[in-house]
């Protein structure tokens, strides 16, 4: 699978995964509620953890097999970096998206 | 009930009470697109029951008012605070020396021996002489109803002539005054309603003497030029029978000269007796009223609360008695009084009541029980009892308002949050008002962290253990299980508890869903007549919690 693939679907997930987390987050009472604080502390931990993951999976699990041929190897790891920071760059890019559109629920915590 | 201009009248400490859930009932929004005149009438200027609901209404008014903007605010429809409320009071002048009896303020003490022997036969006539005639009038009438109605009358009449006389009047005076100009000018359009009972002594003195008194009084202070057409103005009143008690005064109270009359709760059931007999045979008072709603209790009455003192508490500042049910069943029948599409021309008294089902020692109260059915009346009261008592769980328990945090404030915290950003101009002063006004619609913790229960836990607590219209859950007392009501499910019925939404598995689900709902569908709109940031605010809450209380409205 192509790296910018790839990634593109797991920052998919992890958008998904950001916004299951917020809307977890219960609504707190008092006049000083730290609920949004925290939906915005666990979307930006996902958006680096999406980096990381995407590296990381990229490199250990998805990479093609060098014995087999070398040269897409090669190919797809020098990709891989820059799918790294697509992929973090779109989740932001997403988050800040579904956070205008859903301005006035928990998304719109994240901007 | 667009046209009809609506006068109340509350008299006595039962009459105070039966106000007070008459401003809830205004509070909650049952009285849209009305301005209502409210007159208090006292005998016991110092009386507590009368100081409580003072202060509601100087509350709810605080709450309707804008700073900057008229006061109280403007009627609107289909919100909380919806009727603009306009308060007067007066209260009899019994306590200065001259006029703390029977026997002062008659004179019978004054001019030559003849006459005076003439004054003392005659009031000993119809007054017995060394109770009677002796007994403080401060405290009230006393369950002397023949005393009552007589010297009610004197003083309203007595304040149209020294108004008249432009002699030195103080605010009773010229409330009374701004008051029946009011009822003057609004005419046959004019619907009054007077809330007393009939079996204790102010109220069941001035029930009967009230329509024609005003109409002697605008009479004398107009010069006998203007008289109050008693035919064209429609008097609605209750005919509240007995439903508390309180202790047997001891004849050691009652050897003091000042306190020779105390009210005995045990005759209560006689002087109910003899009040409908009265009532029902009086000419004057079945021409003048046009409806009359009998309202009782035929459960065991319960104690007025507890009394710290050894003796009866006659009246005063210490008497603060809780709410009953009874109490907003007769602010429903004003409710029932002003939204009559009837006309009300009948020539004589119509009597109305309503049963409500009994069952094992209990009654148990559905909405329609208060208000009808009629134009879905009862799930219109339902709705907006409902959404209320959700604000003040929101504003006490969630936000913990109860125990000093600030509860409206975290509300409008959470919308800006939200990016609803247009009700931040409203200031911490006017969030701690509607605070205020919660604590005293539902509850309280004092300052050594007891809970206080505030008008509807004290109604609920009446019709225990019946059933009414909410489930047990929504009148915790405890502070940890309040901290952690839900509360979008406080009725009986399920059908009308929040919905939890995609993640409703988990605890607070309702709560979440339910600003989903007020930030994206709950805004005010033109009908609602909203205009200042705080209505708007207001009818903004009304409305999220409509919609989440799902009655097919």
């Amino acid at each position: 699978m192509e790296p910018y693939t790839y990634a593109l679907i797991f920052t998919g997930a992890m958008i998904l995964i950001a916004a299951i987390i917020s809307s977890l987050i219960k609504f707190e009472g008092g006049a000083n509620p730290k609920d949004p604080g925290r939906r915005k502390i666990w979307f930006w931990i996902i958006a680096f953890m999406n980096g990381v993951l995407i590296y990381l999976a990229g490199t250990f699990l998805l990479a093609p097999n060098p014995e087999d041929d070398q040269m897409i190897f090669d190919d797809f790891m020098k990709a891989l970096p820059i799918a790294t920071a697509v992929g973090f760059l779109v989740f932001i890019l997403i988050g800040f998206i579904l956070s205008k559109i859903f301005k006035h629920g928990k998304l719109g915590h994240w901007f | 009930m667009s046209q009809n201009k609506l006068f109340v009248i509350a008299i006595g400490g039962t009459g105070m009470r039966c106000l007070e859930s008459f401003v809830h009932l205004c509070a909650i929004g049952m009285f849209d697109n009305q301005e209502i005149e409210i007159f208090t009438l006292d005998t016991d200027s110092k009386n507590g029951n009368m100081g409580r609901v003072w202060n509601l209404i100087d509350l709810y008014n605080r709450v309707k008012t804008e700073p900057g903007n008229k006061k109280g605010g403007n009627p609107n429809a289909d919100t909380f605070f919806s009727a603009k409320l306009n308060l007067y009071k007066f209260f009899t002048d019994y306590e200065s020396e001259s006029r703390i009896t029977y026997r002062n303020i008659s004179k019978l003490s004054d001019g030559n021996d003849d006459i005076k022997r003439q004054n003392q036969l005659l009031s000993d006539l119809f007054l017995e002489k060394e109770s009677v005639q002796e007994f403080h009038l401060d405290h009230g009438y006393r369950a002397q109803t023949h005393l009552g109605s007589h010297l009610m009358y004197h003083s309203i009449v007595e304040a149209a002539r020294r108004l008249l006389n432009n002699e030195a009047v103080g605010e009773s005076e010229k409330n009374l005054e701004e008051f029946l100009a009011k009822l003057q000018k609004s005419g046959e359009s004019a619907r009054v309603f007077v809330f007393g009972s009939v079996f204790g002594g102010t109220g069941a003195s001035s029930i009967p003497i009230i329509p024609v008194a005003f109409q002697d009084a605008i009479w004398i202070r107009s010069g006998e030029k203007e008289k109050l057409d008693l035919s064209e103005v429609k008097f609605g009143s209750t005919l509240l029978t007995e439903y508390f008690g309180f202790k047997k005064p001891d004849l050691l109270q009652m050897s003091v000269k000042k306190d020779s009359v105390i009210a005995d709760s045990s005759f209560f059931p006689i002087n109910s007796q003899a009040a409908l007999q009265f009532y029902q045979g009086d000419p004057t008072v079945q021409s003048v009223y046009k409806r009359m709603y009998h309202v009782g209790w035929p459960l065991e009455s319960k104690p007025l609360g507890e009394s710290k003192l050894n003796q009866v508490d006659t009246g005063g500042s210490s008497q603060k008695n809780s709410c009953h049910i009874v109490e907003l069943l007769c602010a429903c029948a004003a409710f029932d009084f002003f939204t009559s599409k009837d006309s009300l021309s009948n020539e004589k008294a119509e009597y109305l009541f309503r049963s409500i089902e009994y069952d094992n020692g209990s009654f148990n109260f559905t909405g329609n029980d208060f208000v009808g059915d009629e134009n879905k009346a009862g799930d219109i009261f339902m709705n907006k009892l409902g959404a209320f008592l959700s604000l003040a769980h929101i504003s006490l328990s969630r936000n913990k308002a109860a125990w000093g945090d600030k509860g409206i404030k975290g509300f409008l915290v959470q919308l800006s949050q939200n990016k609803i950003q247009k009700y931040n101009a409203i200031s911490d002063d006017e969030t701690v008002e509607i605070d205020n006004y919660l604590k005293m619609f539902a509850y309280d913790f004092d300052g050594n962290k007891n809970f206080v229960p505030g008008w509807i836990y004290q109604i609920r607590k009446s019709a225990a253990p019946g059933k009414f219209v909410f489930s047990n859950d929504a009148f915790k007392e405890n502070r940890a299980e309040l901290e952690k009501i839900d509360v979008g499910a406080l009725f009986l019925d399920q059908m009308h508890h929040w919905d939890k939404g995609t993640v409703g598995f988990r605890s607070g689900a309702r709560y979440d869903k339910f600003v989903s709902i007020l930030t994206n569908h709950g805004f005010p709109k033109e009908a609602q007549k909203v205009n200042t940031t705080k209505e708007q605010f207001l009818a903004h809450i009304y409305n999220g919690i409509t919609i989440s209380q799902n009655f097919n409205l």
